[in-house]
């Protein structure tokens, strides 16, 4: 009798370490799916003429991730005529 | 607000100089600040005079060399382009420029034999010792800050003259646009175009900067011929040859004048990638491809109708 109990408590320890592993292989598997993920579909914005011809006053942000500054604000249509030329030189 | 009122206009670095003042009575103070920086800069940066500390620390065959600040802050401002651009701005193009036969001031320089191309030195292998103002590069390796040096003298100058002064300052080198201070009544009226210098209003468009700083590259300009190639002074530092034309021109605005400069020259070496690129860093950018297609990023007004 007590053999029998001890071979059904030591099924039952094997029973829950397995589970326990289990539980930990899926936790870390689905973290590093989650990453590989995240690496490979970048999130992106997409942008063309008639996006850029709805916003033209857009506010930009003021500093991006790789250290380049932003200007305050974006160019704006304008029917002035043109004080100066910015072209290449 | 004010409305613009005065403007200078000379030539230095080998390009044109135009500060425009929104306060009349200030413009020869401006113009005056912006002579000194652009001469500073000249003696510091040129390739084209011996005497420049650039020329010198070419010179110095692998020996470190004692420079002046604004000297420094040049070394730092194109180490930084390089490492904003993954190395395609590097001021190790010296030895590039002067085998594809761009070795003086543009003016004279003249159709020749075939063209050799010689990648750039190598940007992370330039030395400099911030603290105690030296300079080192390898010998043989040549600096050539013509990427940065212009727009950073723009910067430099447009602060310089709007400091202290009633109303706002707008200085263009060559087309690189810095300004400081109040804008005027709706903002700097800027054409963008394939050449600052065109007498003649080709394509372009005309925008308002209200602040920061505007640059234009472009492959139209500065062309020479050698053997059967016709070249261009924009490099690309992997191969020493020029940029493959994917966009002719591109027009970027950002904070100040390097920064777009950096941006847009960077755009033209990196062709098809430019237009992502530069969304992505949220920089406004117009790209103008070779056929005239024209590509509006990250907020670039579209053309107001006709």
């Amino acid at each position: 009798m007590r053999r029998a109990v001890s071979a059904r408590d030591a099924g039952l320890r094997r029973i829950s370490a397995v589970t326990r592993w289990l539980v930990v292989a899926v936790v870390g598997l689905s973290g590093a799916l989650a990453l590989i993920a995240s690496q490979a579909f970048h999130g992106r914005t997409v942008s063309n003429a008639s996006a850029a011809a709805s916003s033209p006053a857009v506010q930009a942000p003021a500093a991006s991730s790789d250290g380049f500054s932003q200007a305050n604000v974006a160019p704006t249509p304008t029917p002035a005529a043109p004080v100066v030329v910015s072209g290449g030189s | 607000m004010t409305a613009v009122a005065a403007s200078a206009r000379w030539r230095a670095l080998g390009t044109s100089v135009v500060v425009i003042a929104t306060q009349p009575r200030e413009l020869t103070d401006a113009a005056a600040r912006v002579h000194d920086v652009l001469d500073q800069v000249d003696e510091a940066c040129s390739r084209f005079r011996d005497d420049s500390e650039l020329c010198r620390v070419n010179a110095a065959g692998g020996s470190r060399v004692t420079v002046s600040r604004l000297f420094v802050r040049a070394t730092r401002c194109a180490l930084r382009a390089a490492r904003l651009t993954d190395g395609d701005l590097d001021p190790t193009i010296g030895s590039s420029l002067r085998a594809a036969g761009y070795d003086r001031d543009f003016a004279a320089v003249r159709a020749g034999g075939p063209v050799r191309f010689v990648r750039a030195g190598g940007w992370k292998r330039i030395e400099l010792d911030d603290a105690h103002s030296t300079v080192r590069v390898p010998a043989g390796v040549e600096l050539d800050y013509g990427a940065t040096a212009k727009a950073l003298a723009a910067d430099v100058a447009a602060a310089s003259a709007a400091e202290g002064l009633a109303g706002g300052v707008l200085v263009s080198l060559g087309g690189d646009i810095a300004t400081a201070g109040e804008p005027p009544d709706g903002g700097w009226a800027v054409r963008v175009t394939d050449d600052h210098s065109s007498q003649t209003p080709g394509e372009g468009q005309t925008i308002a900067l209200r602040s920061g700083g505007l640059a234009t590259s472009s492959t139209t300009v500065r062309r020479w011929r050698r053997g059967s190639s016709e070249l261009n002074h924009i490099l690309d530092p992997q191969t020493g040859a020029p940029a493959e034309v994917c966009w002719r021109t591109v027009s970027v605005a950002a904070a100040c004048c390097v920064d777009a400069n950096i941006a847009s020259t960077a755009a033209i070496v990196r062709g098809e990638r430019a237009a992502d690129w530069l969304e992505s860093l949220r920089l406004p950018a117009r790209l103008v491809a070779a056929d005239g297609e024209v590509t509006l990023v990250a907020g670039w007004p579209a053309p107001e109708a006709d």
